[in-house]
């Protein structure tokens, strides 16, 4: 039988001394699957931080990067929202954003959303500055000294850190060198609805111009200028890609073309 | 005016896409953009078959009197293709292997792939296999064995402008290099030089190489 495992007593014991190196073995061996694990973790940790340092720009920048990013981390059970350090992943990747920069954000978006509704997601740059320093309690005209004193150069950066946000928040210069703070808007539902109505009329055929927008406005008693109309219009075109744009126009500059409302054959 | 397809006086039918304005100007949304240019690229390519047409160049849709007039222009609509938007188009060719930049190393001018260089090598020696078997019923060449092993010799010009139009008419020498070049690659064809300049050899199949 199974002579050279021993009989009787010699067997038992041989049989415990086996048992014993097996899991000698067994725990050697878990040990360094362990410690091969956590060099994989440690490793794969670093490579990703790695990526997201030299892709940091197109994080930041490019939404369907920064989507792709996010979907990436999350199929493999990372969250980048959630990090060993206060602030999370983005408060790393964003290192020039203080607590200062997000107060000044929040402040921003409570301006943007709460004149919304007379701008349209559209607020000029200057008259941000001034609600803002409203907000924190400062004359409307002081920029150079105080506590919480802040400029337009401050507003513009801040917008830009909201950006990773998603919600739209942009600086627009327009033709004349203005600039103007874009938050793209539910409210703006209502102004694509008012476009889309306009470019169902008949003969239209999904044609829009700025100018028969604000003419169409004024017949409703609820004027708009040609800037809010030109940024309803341009929200459709670069934001929600519902227009599509004719700089060929004879007469108009651009011509906005409704693509929902053109009638094809 | 509802959008409407459009038959252009050599016989090809316009999408009705091209009959709107804005499709003649660069689209700045990412979505829009894309789709316009797909629109534009089927339409070149579908065109230039329809004429055999091989180049296409950045200034073809400002200046007049052109092969592409019909295309890149609308004057029903008093529109033309923005050249800055044509070169992006050309690029977006380029880079889905749709054409290459000819000459190379520059970005003005392409020429257009509405057959692959993979198709043109097999629609190359199909030609000379047609022509073999013509050659082989009507005079038996004493160099014709019994297996119709003729190993042609042709010029590139006699590929190029034969004196009945053939498939290969007008076929740009570059591409039909690519064509040759490929069909070496599977041991049916060798570029060799002859007397008039350049040649090729073609060979038998031997089964598929």
């Amino acid at each position: 039988m199974h002579r050279l495992n021993g009989v009787g007593l010699a067997a038992l014991d041989r049989h415990t001394t086996t048992s014993r190196s097996y899991d000698l073995l067994s725990n050697s061996l878990s040990q360094n699957q362990i410690t091969h694990l956590q060099s994989q973790l440690v490793s794969f940790r670093s490579a990703l931080t790695a990526f997201a340092i030299k892709h940091r720009e197109d994080i930041l920048h490019d939404p369907a990067f920064r989507h792709r990013f996010t979907q990436m981390c999350s199929s493999i059970g990372v969250d980048p929202l959630a990090g060993p350090r206060k602030g999370g992943w983005w408060a790393e990747l964003l290192p020039s954003v203080g607590d200062w920069q997000y107060e000044l954000g929040v402040q921003i978006v409570d301006v943007c959303v709460s004149t919304r509704e007379r701008n349209g997601g559209m607020i000029e740059l200057s008259e941000l500055v001034r609600l803002v320093r409203k907000l924190r309690g400062l004359s409307a005209d002081q920029d150079g000294k105080g506590k919480g004193r802040i400029n337009e150069e401050d507003i513009i950066r801040s917008v830009k850190t909201l950006s990773p946000l998603g919600a739209g928040y942009t600086v627009v210069t327009l033709n004349d060198g203005r600039k103007m703070v874009r938050s793209v808007p539910k409210e703006l539902d209502e102004d694509q609805a008012i476009i889309l109505a306009l470019a169902r009329a008949p003969g239209k055929y999904g044609r829009i111009t700025i100018d028969e927008l604000v003419v169409e406005r004024e017949k409703g008693g609820r004027g708009w200028t040609r800037e809010r109309a030109r940024g309803a219009l341009d929200n459709m075109l670069l934001q929600d890609g519902l227009c599509w744009v004719d700089e060929q126009d004879n007469i108009h500059d651009r011509v906005y073309w409704v693509t929902s409302a053109m009638k094809w054959d | 005016m509802a959008l409407s397809t459009y038959t252009t006086t050599t016989g090809f039918l316009l999408p009705s896409i091209h009959s709107a304005p804005p499709f003649f100007t660069q689209q700045p949304h990412p979505a829009s953009l894309s789709i316009a240019t797909e629109q534009w690229i089927q339409i070149i390519l579908k065109y230039a078959r329809h004429r055999r047409l091989f180049t296409v160049r950045v200034e073809d849709s400002e200046v007049s009197g052109n092969d592409w007039d019909e295309i890149l222009r609308n004057e029903r609509i008093n529109r033309k293709l923005i050249p800055s938007y044509l070169s992006y188009i050309l690029a977006q060719m380029v880079s889905q292997k749709l054409a290459v930049y000819e000459p190379p190393k520059q970005d003005r001018s392409i020429l257009i792939y509405w057959r692959l260089p993979e198709e043109w090598a097999e629609v190359l020696y199909e030609w000379v296999r047609l022509l073999e078997a013509l050659w082989f019923n009507s005079i038996i060449h004493s160099q014709v064995s019994s297996t119709g092993n003729l190993n042609t010799i042709m010029t590139f010009y006699e590929i190029t402008d034969p004196p009945v139009e053939s498939p290969l008419s007008g076929l740009p020498i570059p591409l039909l290099r690519q064509a040759i070049t490929l069909l070496s690659k599977s041991n049916r064809a060798q570029i060799i030089a002859i007397s008039e300049g350049e040649g090729v050899r073609f060979f038998p199949t031997t089964g598929k190489a």
